[in-house]
C-alpha cells in the first residue's frame, strides 16, 4: 500500500526537487534527500570543478582527420560528398551512442544539460553534410572544455573550429584587395559573420548595422582550415593570401590592419556588449525556466555574466541566485530529449541503455545533433506540444513505463512519484496514481503527468 | 521480462504487436508488417527519376545535397532523411531495398490486401485461412517444437494462422494504443490548460480521422498506433531471439501508416514514424548481437500509396510499395527487382506506382535462401499454384 499524501514537506525537499528537475534531468530514486542539503550548491558544484573524466569520449577520434577527409570530398564534387555522408554515418552512430552513454552514466546532469544547450546554441548540426562528421567532435573539443569559462574563449574556439569554418563556408572567403582577390574580384562570404552577429552575440537588430556584418566578414577572411596535403591538415589556419588588407570600421570603432588578430578583437568586443549578455541570458533562461523569463531573472544573469568577466559560470550563478528561478510553478515543458533522459534517470538506467535512449529521442522528433540548420532546436514550448506530439509523448511514456516497471521493484508507484518529484507531485495526481490498478499503467500516468512533463 | 527456454512464455508491451513462432532458432526470421499502407515514396524515394519532383510535388523531400535532405543510395533510389540509422547497414552490404513490391491484390481495401499478402494467395478469390509463414514453418519441420499457449486464432496475424502453432503472442492490448489510457492522462491535465487542450485536440483529430475513413482504416491501424515505441520493443525482441534457443521467428505489426491527411515530408508525423521504424530496425539488429550475422528481417506493407499527394497533403491507397531486407547474410547494398517509373503515364489509378516485384517472389527468395526451403515445397505447399512466380534473384 502506498502511504497517504504527506500533509507537509520540508522546504529543502521542495528546492531539491526543483533543482533536480528544472536544472538537471530529474532525480534518481532517493536522491532528493542528498540534494536537499544544498540545492543551489548541488547545481553550481557540477559546473565549478573539472569535467568528469571520460575514457569513452577521450577515445573518439578528433576533428583533424575527419575535417581533412571532409575537405577532400568537398573538393571532389557532390557525388563525393554524398558518398562521404554515407561512409561517416557508422562513425556518427558510434559517437552518438558513446556520448549518450556518457550522459546516462554522468553524476553531473546539470553540466550535461548545459552541454546540450551550448551545442544547440552554436547551430552545428549533422543535418548539414558539411559538418556532419564534425558535430560530436565540436562538442568534445569546443563546448565541453570551454562551457564554464569566459564566453570570449568559448566563442573564439567555436569560430576557429573546422566544423564552424566549413559549415559556414568561411574557408574560401576572400577580400577584394587580398592577393587572391586582385585577380578575380571579391569573394566574400558573409554567412559566418551573419551567424555570429545575429545569433551568437548581440542578436538584437538595433545593436548592429549591415555594415558591421560586412566588416566582420572582411576581418574573418583568411580564417580557414588546412587541407589534406598541407601541414596540420584539418586544423585552423590563417591564410594571409585570402585576407582583406586595410583597416576595418566595426561597431563604431576603427580597427587597424592586423591579420588574424582583427577578428579575434572583434569577437572580444562583441562578447562584452550588453545585448550579447542579454541574448545569452534570455536563451538559457528559456531553456531552463520558461518561454518568457522574468526581467529580474534575466538581469541577475546579465550581472553574473558581466561581473565575472563574460563568465558563463557567472551566467548560471546569476540564474541560481535569482529567487524567480526557484518558483514551484513548473512553467516549462520538457523537450523530447529531456523527457526521454528524465525517464531514463527516474528508472535509474545506466550507459547500457544508450542505444534505445538515443533512438527514442529520434522517434519522438528530436534526433540529437540533427537540429534544423543554423537556428538549432526551437526553445519555445509550442514547438513540442502540438496536439499530435502530446498524443505521441503519452503513448511513448506508456510504452517506456511498461518496459521499465521492473526497475521499481515492489515500491508502490505513488511512493515512487514522491521519491523522484517530492512535493512537485500534486495531491490530485498522487490520488490518481493511488487508485490506478495496473502498476505499469500507473507509472505511465506518472510520466505523462504535468509534474513530470514540465520542469 | 521475457524468459524463453525450451518451451515458451512471453510477455510484451507497447504500441506495437509482436507474435513469436517456432522456426530454426539458429536462423532467426523477423517479419515487420507495416499496417495501413506505408508510403514507399517517403521511405525509399525514387529521387533520381526525372519526374520525381513534378509528380511528387509538395511531398518531394529535400534533395541529397540539401541540408537535412534525403540520402542517395544508388543515384536513383534514396532513403528518407530520418532513416539514417539504416545507412551503415547499406554501406556494409547488409541491407537490400525493393522500391516497388506488391501482392497480387489490386483493390483498395486494407483488410483484403492484408489477407492476400499474409496468406500468400494468388488473389482475394482464393485466399486461404492459413498464412504462408505458418506453412513455411511446417515445411521446415519446426512446428512441433514450441507448443501453443492457446490464444484464439482471431488474435493472430493472418501470416501465422494455420497448423503450426505460435509460441506466444504479446502486446495485443498495449496501453499506448489504448484510448482509455489517453482519457486517464486527460484527467491529469485538468489543471494544465496548454497540455490539456493539446491532448484533447490530438485525441479528437484521431477520432475524427478514424470516423471519416471508416472501419477498414481503424482495423488496419489497430495493431499499434504508431512506430515510435518500436525501438523499445525491438530491444526486447532482439534479446529474445539472440540466444539461439528461443523462437526462430517473430512477426511484428506496426500500425499507423494510413496517411491520408497532412503526412509531412522531412518533418511531420510520417517522418517521426519513419524514424521510429528505422531506429527500431537498427535497435533490433544491435540487440541480436552476434546472431544478426545469421538473421533476416523483412519489412513490407499491404500496399503502397499514390505517388502524387491528394488535396489534404496526404496520399491515397496505391499498389507498389517499399520493402527492406536486412540481415548479416543478405547480399545487400543494392536494389532488388526492376526499377519502376514515376512519370504520369506509367502510374496506375490515382497515381499508384506499378509493382515490379510480386511479394510471393520476394518471400520465396527469403525462405529459399534463409531457411533452405525447397523449390517444390515453395511452389506447392507454401505458395500453392505459384510455379510461374520465380524467387526474386539477387538476395
Amino acid at each position: 500500500m502506498a502511504q497517504p499524501y504527506p500533509t507537509e514537506f520540508s522546504p529543502e525537499i521542495g528546492f531539491a526537487a526543483i533543482a533536480a528537475s528544472r536544472f538537471g534531468y530529474g532525480a534518481r530514486p532517493g536522491q532528493l534527500s542528498a540534494i536537499s542539503a544544498d540545492p543551489a550548491g548541488w547545481v553550481m558544484s557540477q559546473i565549478s570543478g573539472l569535467p568528469e573524466p571520460s575514457p569513452g569520449l577521450d577515445a573518439l577520434p578528433g576533428s583533424p582527420a575527419k575535417a581533412a577527409a571532409l575537405i577532400d570530398s568537398l573538393a571532389s564534387g557532390p557525388g563525393a560528398v554524398r558518398a562521404h555522408r554515407r561512409t561517416v554515418q557508422a562513425a556518427f552512430e558510434r559517437e552518438a551512442q558513446t556520448h549518450m552513454a556518457h550522459t546516462l552514466a554522468s553524476k553531473t546532469p546539470v553540466r550535461e544539460r548545459l552541454v546540450r544547450f551550448w551545442c544547440n546554441f552554436f547551430g552545428i548540426t549533422a543535418t548539414d553534410p558539411r559538418s556532419m562528421s564534425l558535430a560530436y567532435a565540436f562538442e568534445r573539443e569546443v563546448v565541453r572544455p570551454h562551457m564554464t569559462g569566459s564566453y570570449t574563449k568559448l566563442l573564439t574556439q567555436a569560430v576557429r573550429h573546422p566544423a564552424m569554418l566549413l559549415a559556414f563556408e568561411n574557408s574560401g572567403s576572400f577580400g577584394q584587395y587580398s592577393p587572391a582577390g586582385l585577380g578575380s574580384g571579391s569573394g566574400l562570404n558573409a554567412a559566418l559573420a551573419h551567424h555570429i552577429i545575429t545569433r551568437l552575440t548581440v542578436a538584437d537588430e538595433t545593436a548592429h548595422t549591415d555594415r558591421d556584418i560586412v566588416e566582420l566578414t572582411k576581418m574573418l577572411t583568411g580564417w580557414s582550415v588546412a587541407g589534406p596535403a598541407e601541414p596540420n591538415a584539418g586544423t585552423f589556419v590563417f591564410r594571409e593570401e585570402l585576407h582583406q588588407p586595410q583597416g576595418k570600421f566595426f561597431l563604431n570603432r576603427a580597427y587597424p590592419s592586423a591579420g588574424a588578430l582583427e577578428a579575434e578583437a572583434a569577437l572580444d568586443a562583441l562578447t562584452r556588449r550588453e545585448p550579447t549578455a542579454r541574448n545569452l541570458a534570455t536563451r538559457l533562461a528559456r531553456y531552463i525556466l520558461s518561454d518568457a523569463p522574468a526581467e529580474d531573472v534575466v538581469d541577475s544573469m546579465i550581472d553574473g555574466y558581466a561581473g565575472g568577466g563574460n563568465s558563463l559560470r557567472g551566467l548560471v550563478q546569476g540564474l541560481v541566485d535569482a529567487p524567480g528561478a526557484w518558483t514551484p510553478v513548473q512553467a516549462k515543458a520538457k523537450s523530447p530529449e529531456d523527457l526521454v533522459l528524465s525517464v531514463a534517470r527516474a528508472l535509474d538506467y545506466g550507459p547500457d541503455r544508450a542505444g534505445v535512449t538515443l533512438r527514442s529521442m529520434r522517434a519522438l522528433g528530436q534526433a540529437p545533433k540533427q537540429a534544423p540548420m543554423v537556428a538549432g532546436w526551437p526553445d519555445l514550448d509550442a514547438a513540442w506540444t502540438a496536439p499530435q506530439q502530446v498524443v505521441e509523448r503519452a503513448q511513448w511514456v506508456a510504452a517506456a513505463a511498461a518496459e521499465g516497471i521492473q526497475a521499481l521493484g515492489t515500491t508502490p508507484v505513488p511512493d515512487f512519484a514522491l521519491s523522484i518529484l517530492g512535493p512537485l507531485v500534486s495531491a490530485q495526481t498522487y490520488r490518481r496514481l493511488s487508485v490506478t490498478r495496473g502498476r505499469a499503467e500507473a507509472l505511465g500516468l506518472l510520466f505523462a503527468s504535468p509534474e513530470f512533463q514540465r520542469r | 521480462m521475457l524468459a524463453l527456454g525450451g518451451a515458451a512464455t512471453v510477455a510484451a508491451f507497447s504500441g506495437v504487436r509482436v507474435t513469436y513462432a517456432a522456426g530454426p532458432s539458429d536462423r532467426p526470421l523477423i517479419l515487420v508488417l507495416l499496417r495501413g499502407g506505408p508510403d514507399g515514396q517517403a521511405l525509399l524515394p525514387l529521387h533520381g527519376d526525372p519526374a520525381y519532383r513534378s509528380v511528387r510535388s509538395s511531398l518531394a523531400l529535400p534533395g541529397p545535397d540539401a541540408p537535412g535532405g534525403l540520402y542517395d543510395l544508388d543515384g536513383v533510389i534514396g532513403l528518407h532523411p530520418n532513416a539514417g540509422a539504416l545507412i551503415p547497414y547499406w554501406e556494409a552490404g547488409q541491407l537490400a531495398v525493393l522500391p516497388s513490391v506488391a501482392s497480387p491484390y489490386r483493390g483498395t481495401s486494407h483488410a483484403e490486401a492484408i489477407s492476400v499478402l499474409d496468406s500468400g494467395s494468388a488473389g482475394i478469390e482464393t485466399v486461404q485461412d492459413s498464412g504462408w509463414l505458418n506453412r513455411a514453418i511446417a515445411a521446415v519441420g519446426a512446428a512441433g517444437g514450441g507448443g501453443s499457449i492457446g490464444h484464439p486464432i482471431g488474435s493472430l496475424p493472418h501470416l501465422l494462422r494455420g497448423e503450426a502453432p505460435p509460441l506466444a503472442i504479446g502486446g495485443t492490448e498495449p496501453p499506448s494504443a489504448d484510448p482509455r489510457f489517453l482519457a486517464k492522462v486527460q484527467a491529469l491535465y485538468t489543471g494544465d490548460a496548454a497540455l490539456g487542450e493539446a491532448l484533447k485536440a490530438g485525441r479528437k483529430a484521431h477520432d475524427t480521422l478514424a470516423g471519416a475513413l471508416g472501419q477498414d482504416h481503424a482495423d488496419a491501424n489497430a495493431a499499434g498506433r504508431h512506430a515510435q515505441t518500436f525501438p523499445l520493443l525491438a530491444r526486447t525482441i532482439g534479446r529474445a531471439m539472440a540466444g539461439g534457443t528461443g523462437p526462430g521467428c517473430a512477426v511484428i505489426e506496426i500500425g499507423g501508416w494510413d496517411t491520408h491527411i497532412q503526412q509531412g515530408t522531412d518533418r511531420g508525423p510520417l517522418s517521426r514514424r519513419i524514424a521510429g521504424l528505422a531506429e527500431g530496425l537498427a535497435q533490433l539488429a544491435d540487440s541480436l548481437g552476434a546472431a544478426f550475422a545469421h538473421s533476416m528481417i523483412v519489412t513490407i506493407g499491404e500496399f503502397g500509396r499514390s505517388v502524387p499527394p491528394n488535396r489534404a497533403g496526404g496520399t491515397e491507397h496505391g499498389l507498389g510499395g517499399a520493402a527492406l531486407i536486412l540481415g548479416g547474410g543478405v547480399s545487400g547494398g543494392k536494389r532488388l527487382g526492376p526499377l519502376p517509373k514515376l512519370d504520369v503515364e506509367a502510374l496506375g489509378r490515382e497515381g499508384a506506382l506499378s509493382p515490379t516485384v510480386d511479394s510471393r517472389a520476394l518471400f520465396k527468395a527469403v525462405l529459399a535462401k534463409h531457411w533452405m526451403v525447397s523449390a517444390s515445397a515453395l511452389n506447392k505447399r507454401v505458395f500453392p499454384d505459384s510455379g510461374a512466380i520465380a524467387p526474386l534473384p539477387g538476395l
